[in-house]
This record gives structure tokens, sequence and C-alpha cells, in this order.
């Protein structure tokens, strides 16, 4: 996510503002030490013009055993 | 759109951000340990004082266990407070102290509200912690007494209503680690509590009093918090 927002050339603080959360909720996403609730994930993919799962990578694999 | 928190589940993002930065960290902790600890030290002493001041003899002594570390939690919480207002008094002091960014870049007017209102729910919980331990053996009249347990009545009705609004105007990762932070001191704390009061029914260990139980609830919530915000990255390692 943080090369998109680089690629975007908009800070943390400038992202925050759009989504409507705090600086530190975009730190921490970006940092791996919170995973967004679904809304603000669709929204970043939104504002980066992305699929989700362009942003988050999930290993779950549905034809292996969970 | 229901409300959907994907905190747990196995979601990464690619590994592409560089790490962060971990050089100056101990330089950053011993330059705390230089500054803090001599201002936990005279607050300490002048604390000391003002209780032997207010009551000479019988009351400093008759302090218990439970009394020492609820002051110990009071005073850690109205540092606390302090430091944070005094960070949250201007954009630049925010941006480095809290934010760890260059002074410059701009602040979110809401972020610095809510460090405000932080500092003071950290002060007015150390107040309402420091006053019935202290104000317990001096002996006071009844009437002064519950003049105290208004003051803290008020103290508890400000708090409560700052707290309340710090929950309402947070964003998600803060109601996330308010939500984190209190289910595990439930969980933590009620077995514990089954634990010994089970115990003590069994007539194997002591019963505990309220203010213990209390004292002992906050040293695991201030614990437990302040792992929790560390983790998601609320602050610095």
């Amino acid at each position: 996510m943080r090369v998109l927002r680089a690629e975007a050339g908009i800070s943390q603080g400038e992202l925050a503002q759009r989504l409507g959360v705090s600086r530190q909720t975009i730190n921490a996403v970006e940092t791996d030490k919170y995973d967004p609730s679904l809304p603000l994930a669709l929204r970043l993919a939104k504002v980066f013009g992305v699929p989700v799962d362009a942003i988050f990578l999930d290993d779950w694999n549905p034809d292996e055993p969970a | 759109m229901p409300s959907s928190s994907m905190i747990g589940t196995p979601m990464n993002q690619p590994d592409l951000a560089p790490k962060l930065p971990r050089r100056g960290n101990l330089q950053r902790f011993l330059i705390s340990v230089a500054v803090f600890a001599p201002i936990g030290a005279v607050t300490g002493y002048l604390l000391g004082r003002a209780l032997k001041k207010a009551a000479p003899g019988d009351p400093l002594t008759s302090l218990t266990l439970a009394d020492g570390f609820s002051l110990l939690i009071a005073v850690l919480l109205i540092v606390s407070g302090l430091v944070v207002a005094f960070a949250a008094s201007s954009d630049r002091r925010w941006n480095s102290i809290v934010e760890r960014q260059p002074a410059d870049e701009p602040v979110d007017p809401a972020a610095r509200t809510a460090g405000r209102r932080q500092s003071l729910v950290c002060v007015l919980a150390g107040g309402m912690m420091i006053l019935p331990p202290i104000a317990a053996p001096l002996g006071l009249s009844g009437e002064v007494r519950w003049a105290i347990a208004g003051a803290i009545a008020l103290l508890l009705a400000v708090q409560t209503w700052l707290n309340l609004k710090l929950w309402r105007d947070g964003d998600e990762l803060t109601r996330a680690v308010i939500a984190q932070t209190g289910a595990l001191c439930f969980w933590s704390l009620q077995l514990a509590l089954f634990a010994w009061a089970a115990l003590a029914k069994l007539g194997l260990v002591a019963d505990v009093d309220s203010w213990t139980m209390f004292t002992v609830l906050m040293g695991v919530y201030l614990a437990v918090s302040l792992v929790i915000a560390q983790r998601r990255g609320l602050t610095p390692a």
C-alpha cells in the first residue's frame, strides 16, 4: 500500500483525511500492524483504483484443507 | 453494509514496503530514562513529603501494599497525561513526540483534540485514584469524606463523558484498540477473580478488599492497553 500511495504522490495524512481515519490507522495498515475493516479496505481500493486483492494478499487456498 | 472486521484473518500486504529503521531506539530509550527518571524521583519525593506534612506519623505507615500500588499507578497516569498534554500543546511537539514525523508536517486537528482528551482522562483517573488512599487514613469527619466522595463522583462523570467522546470521535483503529483492551481485560480478570474467589471460598487464601481488586484491575488495564496500543502502532515500539 505504501508503494501505491507513493505512486499516487500523497502523504499518509492526506490519505487519512480522504478516508476519514487517523494517520496512525494508515501507518498501522502499511506496517501490517492492523488489518482494516472491509469498508476501509474497499475504500482504499477505490482511492488507488485497484482491486482489493492488489493491496492485500490472502494466503488461503480453497483447494487446500483449512 | 455489515460491519466486518478482518482482524485475525491471515491477510497480509505484499512485502514491498521497506522495514522501519530501528536505529536510534536505544538512544531514544536512554534519553527517555534520563528525562523521566528524575521527574519520577522528584514527583515521588514531593508526594511523600506532602503526605508526611499532611498527616505526620501513623497515616503514612498505615498505607497498604494496594494503597502504595494505586498511588504509583495514579502518579504514572498523571505524569503520562501531562506528557501527552505537553505534546498536544503545539503541532510541532505533536509531530515530534507522537507522530514521529517532521515538525512542519500538517497535523490532523482531530488527532490533537483526541490527545488533549486522552491526557485529561489520564490526569482525572490519576486524581481519582490518589484521593481515597490518601484521604482514608487522615481521620477526616464524615462530612469531609462525603465531600471527597462527591468530588470523585464529579471527576468520574467528566471522565466518563470524555471517554465516550473518545469512542464516538475515534476511528476504527482507536475503537479496535479500546474494544480489544476491554475484552482482554475482562477475560483475564474474570478468570483471575473466579480463581481467587473459589480459593477464598474454600478457605485456602485470604479474601481481598475492593480497593485491592480495583488496583489490580487498573494495573492489568494499563499494561494490556500499552501492549495492544504498541502492537497496533499507536505508541512507538
